[in-house]
């Protein structure tokens, strides 16, 4: 993350000088150079040579709730009172909702309440809407 | 929406109870579920008087009314009370084992009723409670009493006065007296 905001900060500021793409390139391309060759510059014998890789990545949604407080239902999955139609109806509008405090429900589940009283069902603040949909 | 949502319940709730490391099973929740089968609106609990305070010795049932509108309502709870006639029978038999307590002495419950005053299950409440949830509020609540909001108002001067060894005595008492034996 670091070093990806590193060379945009470069690429920004050699753009506005004026050498843009060229200069990102060496840049990117210099560490494979001192791999393969001696700083004497004679080809030498590789110390380590990658024969597998195996790449692992763990992934989870970026919010603080993946449930909604509010039917019980996961929140990428559509609401208690939509998912028996889920099925027949695919393409059936059963979005998220976020409140300002970042607490996630489904906007069938939230609205029905706040139309009881306009707090958040977790941390009972005033509930702001923050934005809605997938 | 409040009937699948309280089979969900039911389903957590089910687990819970089994499992000794639950929160319902650490806060003395020892029954919870519907009075019949086939209406989840209707439920009964039962619970133990939380460790260290007064009320250890004591086991309450609970009766619980979920309104058709669960969860942007909240369900009514109120402790289980019994006649006069069956109280006097209780304390008749000292020597029987000892079941459930008839009345539940606290300054924010009606001595008489078994109402609750309790700020989640009214003004407080949202959806984000649950039965289970609001059962372990109750179970606090004996062990952290709001003297300032009563329903029992000698047993909450009592406490207002600064008199905690005269409260706790006449907790034991009413216990003792209102405990019955289990048929």
């Amino acid at each position: 993350m670091a070093d990806e905001m590193d060379i945009d900060g470069e690429y920004w500021r050699l753009k506005q000088s004026g050498g843009p793409q060229r200069h990102m390139t060496n840049k990117l391309a210099a560490p494979v150079e001192t791999d393969t060759t001696s700083t004497t510059g004679k080809p030498e014998r590789k110390r380590f040579e990658v024969k597998k890789w195996n790449a692992v990545a763990f992934w989870s949604w970026d919010m603080e709730v993946e449930q909604c407080a509010i039917c019980r239902n996961h929140l990428m999955e559509p609401c208690i009172d939509c998912a028996p139609n889920s099925i027949n109806q695919p393409n059936q509008e059963c979005v998220t909702a976020w409140g300002t405090c970042n607490h996630g429900f489904h906007l069938h589940c939230i609205q029905r309440w706040t139309s009881t009283r306009n707090v958040c069902p977790l941390d009972s603040n005033p509930w702001v809407l923050a934005r809605y949909g997938r | 929406m409040s009937e699948k949502r309280l089979l969900k319940e039911l389903r957590t709730i089910s687990k819970e109870l089994v499992q000794e490391d639950s929160s319902l099973a650490l806060n003395g929740v020892l029954v919870l579920e519907p009075v019949s089968e086939g209406d989840l609106f209707e439920w009964r609990a039962r619970i133990r008087g939380p460790e260290g305070s007064c009320y250890a010795n004591g086991i309450w049932d609970l009766h619980i009314t979920v309104p058709s509108n669960y969860p942007t309502a909240p369900p009514t709870f109120r402790f289980v009370m019994s006649s006069e006639r069956n109280a006097r029978l209780a304390s008749d038999s000292p020597t029987a084992t000892r079941g459930r307590c008839l009345r539940m002495p606290h300054p924010n419950v009606n001595f008489e009723t078994g109402e609750i005053c309790l700020d989640i299950l009214q003004q407080m409440w949202t959806p984000a409670w649950s039965l289970s949830s609001s059962v372990v509020a109750i179970v606090m609540l004996l062990d952290s009493p709001e003297p300032l909001s009563p329903l029992n108002i000698d047993l909450a001067n009592l406490l207002k006065s600064g008199d905690q060894k005269g409260y706790d005595d006449l907790v034991k008492y009413y216990i003792e007296r209102f405990t019955i034996a289990e048929s």
